[in-house]
């Protein structure tokens, strides 16, 4: 049923999204201040990697780990770690079209700041997270809608501070468009447009539900179908907790490795010739 | 009333009686039935007596053959015979006649008997014998017969014997010669022989007798006399023969008499003489196929001399020895002038030309000398022949009696070369007489020998060569088929990786060839079409397996891709699995012995290379379903042809 009514669902997806952004926007309204302030862009290195290990026809693990620095006082991109992520998941491939993931991260949050006295250099951050991802074929591109749904528990760099529970919702829009074929096969260079939506809602969040606003452009390559190889540039704009008004802007240089092994080839099976 | 003369006379009677019964101690019989007298079948009527279980004519003979067709117009002989038998001999006076009739037309039945006229001839003979031996006259009467009449008598002869031998005179008359001879009391002929053409005024013919001896032959024919000296003086051993068609022969085997020359200027006598002798012959030959014990009948004999060499034991020897070369030359000539093969090479070779025309030089003339001693021994004439001077005429003018001059046609016209048979250096030219002769035949044996061993040598090339002809034939068709191939492949194949390689195939193809045809030796030529045929064939699949090599390369890129789901694309991709393998394959492999095709092909590797082609195909295809793992690590980097090759188990 998916196959037919995706684009149905996206724009209500979209509709409740805009809606909810809206009203919590108008609830804050009383005390904030008139205008909204963007801070100077932070540059950034996302070093990713995404692996999708087949393990039966329809299952796949993922297991994703990011490497993500941003700048410093003395060197931009990759002056010190920000964040190191590890993502586990399982995904189900209900059909070409449509697929699942539910799994958790763990996600280390290193103090990019100047680390006080009281404060930790580096703390947890816990989700489960789960995902709905559609894919189609237009003409030679493919369109992907990703929504993804994250339960997180983060808490701050002050000592013995607790776990604070947030959702966040994400929805991308996704465009793989190939270069130098009719259609994504290995050898193929594709350049990848997306655009993500992350808002966010919890007790902490009264006026930022926007937590970020993604737009990134990759150029890849797939090697084989088992690895790709991507490295785009990201501008991204979101709203801080607890000042609203304050949005922090960002452009990461993103690197990515895609790889998807399949250990379940039969060939072990049979005799060895050399 | 019996006085003493009656009883002297009944004593006399008694005496008679008693010396008279041993005569009839054995009983006359008779009979009358049919009979076999040599080609004639006939009705016998005749008195015989049984003696040790034989049958002994004794009286009265009569026999007559007839025809039961004979109202048919057809020609048809007649024969009968009357005579007497004396205790088993022919006695007095026999009448023999043989006739020659065609009846004729409107036969009429009178009392109770068809009445036919007949035309034709009759032969009757009226001889004499005395216990066996001719004795008295001898007459030959041959009358032509219109009618049923007797027309008129166109033969007479009349001869006196005694003892079985000729005395007096031999008297021949025909419808235009009158023959009269004469013979001593002993039978020797003597004297002057006479033919009268009684018809022809001014032709004579005389025989020369010289007690038995015939010194010349004068022939006289309108003032020209023409002599033929027959024996002037005989150093010889001497023999009395017959004077019968057999006498005459006897002078011709000693030269002294050609028949042919005689006859040409005139000669009529001889003629005559064979005659007479053939008559008397028919008549001798009638009466001792009744008598069966003809070996103790005389025969009618008119005596001559003639000169005779009789051989020794080791001429008989010797002659057996000539026989059997004569035989083994033969035989052998025969098979080989008749030989198809040779006859048909014979006009495209001129050695083959030239060694049967050798052939029919040795055996038509060169052993002539041979022959003609084998042919009169077989005739009983060779002791009449003067052997001491029979040797291989020196006609061709050859330098020796072993060179053999041979002149034969051939294309470009009559050429002569000399046969030299083997050893001739062994021919002892000084002998004489049959040792001449025996060496003569087994120097001729030994060329023919030597000729029949060359010629076969020939014959085998001949084969040979027409088996090669058939290669040969194929061998190009198999190269059209090699050089259309290519080029129609060339037409329709838009792969160039292929396109040098297989202009090498023709190039390989017409080098081959070039080489073969450098060959000489037919011994070893059909062998090399044969392989040559086969590279042909080898060429041919190595340009379809070449052909087939981008079908094969697709195939085996489609048999190491596997369609797999990339869940970052959310697609189904074709993933080329083993890719070490398959670019050793297509990378490696398949573009080195493109390359060793291109610039080392030849026959001889020529299976190597399609059959390397093919295995490695075999062998792609099995690694697919195989751990390669190992093998995939051992490719890594691998960029030599022959280290991959070896690698995937085909090392050159």
């Amino acid at each position: 049923m998916l196959k037919f009514n995706n684009r149905v669902k996206i724009k209500y997806l979209l509709l409740y999204f805009f809606i909810l952004s809206g009203l919590m926007v108008r609830a804050q309204d009383a005390g904030s201040p008139k205008v909204s302030e963007f801070k100077p862009p932070v540059s950034r290195l996302w070093i990713n990697t995404y692996g999708n290990i087949r393990i039966s026809d329809k299952f796949f693990w993922i297991a994703q780990t990011h490497f993500r620095f941003q700048e410093s006082d003395k060197m931009i991109l990759a002056g010190q770690v920000a964040q190191i992520y590890n993502r586990h998941a399982i995904n189900y491939l209900f059909s070409k079209q449509f697929n699942v993931s539910l799994g958790g991260v763990l996600r280390l949050n290193f103090n990019t700041d100047e680390i006080l006295e009281d404060e930790t250099p580096l703390v947890p951050e816990w989700r489960i997270w789960h995902e709905y991802q559609f894919a189609q074929p237009l003409y030679r591109f493919m369109v992907y809608h990703r929504v993804r749904i994250e339960h997180r528990w983060t808490r701050n760099f002050k000592d013995n501070s607790s776990f604070v529970y947030r959702n966040r919702w994400r929805y991308m829009l996704n465009i793989k468009i190939p270069l130098n074929k009719p259609k994504l096969a290995p050898g193929t260079f594709y350049l990848g447009p997306e655009a993500e939506v992350i808002l966010q809602s919890g007790k902490p969040v009264i006026n930022s539900p926007l937590e970020d606003l993604r737009l990134h452009t990759s150029f890849g390559y797939i090697v084989k179908p088992q690895l790709t190889l991507a490295a785009g540039l990201m501008y991204s704009l979101g709203q801080e907790i607890p000042y609203g008004e304050l949005y922090n802007q960002k452009w990461t240089l993103r690197l990515h490795v895609y790889f998807s092994p399949d250990f379940r080839k039969i060939e072990n099976r049979l005799p060895k010739v050399h | 009333m019996n006085s003493p003369t009656n009883i002297n006379l009944y004593l006399t009677y008694l005496f008679l009686l008693l010396i008279s019964f041993p005569l009839y101690g054995q009983t006359n019989l008779q009979f009358t039935g049919p009979i076999q007298i040599g080609d004639y079948q006939g009705i016998a009527k005749y008195t015989y007596q049984i003696e040790d279980e034989d049958t002994i004519f004794n009286g009265n003979f009569s026999a007559q053959s007839f025809n039961l067709n004979v109202l048919s117009s057809k020609e048809k002989d007649f024969f009968s015979i009357d005579g007497l038998f004396n205790a088993g001999f022919p006695d007095n006076t026999w009448s023999v006649r043989f006739g020659t009739f065609t009846a004729e037309e409107g036969a009429a039945f009178e009392n109770y008997h068809f009445k036919v006229k007949v035309s034709g001839k009759q032969h009757t003979a009226i001889v004499n014998f005395d216990r066996g031996k001719p004795a008295g006259e001898w007459i030959h009467t041959i009358r032509n017969i219109q009618h049923s009449k007797v027309e008129n008598t166109s033969y007479v002869s009349s001869s006196q014997f005694e003892d079985g031998i000729a005395r007096g005179y031999l008297r021949i008359k025909n419808d235009s010669l009158t023959l009269l001879g004469r013979f001593l009391r002993n039978g020797l002929a003597h004297d002057i022989w006479e033919l009268d053409f009684y018809k022809e005024l001014g032709r004579m013919e005389t025989w020369v007798f010289s007690e038995g001896f015939l010194e010349k032959i004068i022939i006289q024919k309108d003032e020209n006399t023409e002599e033929f000296i027959i024996y002037e003086d005989v150093n010889s051993q001497i023999i009395t023969v017959n004077l019968d068609h057999r006498y005459l022969k006897i002078l011709e085997v000693q030269d002294l008499f050609n028949v042919k020359l005689y006859e040409n200027k005139g000669g009529k006598m001889a003629g005559l003489i064979k005659k007479n002798a053939s008559h008397n012959h028919k008549v001798e030959n009638i009466v001792t196929n009744i008598h069966n014990k003809n070996d103790q009948l005389a025969k009618p004999k008119y005596l001559v001399k003639v000169a005779h060499y009789p051989l020794d034991e080791k001429e008989l020897e010797q002659l057996d020895f000539i026989i059997e070369n004569l035989q083994n030359i033969d035989t052998t000539s025969k098979s080989l002038i008749e030989n198809t093969g040779l006859n048909i090479l014979k006009h495209s070779d001129e050695e083959v030309m030239y060694l049967l025309s050798a052939l029919e030089e040795i055996s038509e003339k060169y052993i002539l000398p041979v022959r003609k001693v084998v042919n009169y021994g077989e005739k009983n004439l060779l002791s009449f022949l003067p052997r001491e001077e029979l040797r291989w005429s020196a006609e061709n003018n050859q330098a020796s009696v072993s060179e053999i001059r041979v002149d034969y046609q051939d294309s470009s016209g009559l050429k002569s070369r000399v046969f030299t048979g083997p050893n001739p250096d062994d021919f002892d030219d000084n002998e004489s007489g049959m040792p001449y002769l025996l060496k003569l035949s087994e120097y001729a044996i030994g060329s023919v020998k030597a000729i029949e061993k060359k010629l076969a040598k020939k014959i085998k090339q001949y084969s040979i060569k027409k088996e090669l002809e058939n290669l040969e034939k194929k061998l190009l068709k198999e190269e059209d088929r090699l050089i259309f191939l290519v080029d129609s492949m060339r037409d329709t194949q838009t792969h160039a990786s292929i396109d040098e390689p297989l202009q090498n195939l023709k190039r390989t193809a017409i080098a081959a060839l070039a080489q073969y045809a450098t060959e000489e030796s037919l011994l070893t030529k059909p062998n090399k079409a044969l392989q040559l045929i086969e590279c042909m064939k080898t060429l041919q699949s190595l340009a379809k397996s070449l052909a087939r090599q981008p079908v094969r390369s697709n195939e085996i890129q489609e048999l190491y891709t596997e369609e797999v789901w990339n869940p970052f694309t959310a697609t189904i991709m074709n993933d080329q699995v083993k890719q070490r393998i398959t670019e050793a394959y297509d990378q490696v492999l398949i573009p080195y012995l493109h390359q060793q095709i291109e610039n080392k092909l030849k026959c001889e590797n020529s299976e190597y290379y399609l059959n390397l082609l093919d295995e490695l195909y075999d062998k792609m295809v099995a690694l697919r379903n195989q751990d390669t793992s190992k093998f995939e690590r051992k490719l890594k980097n691998e960029k030599d042809p022959l280290v991959v090759l070896e690698l995937f188990n085909l090392a050159m």
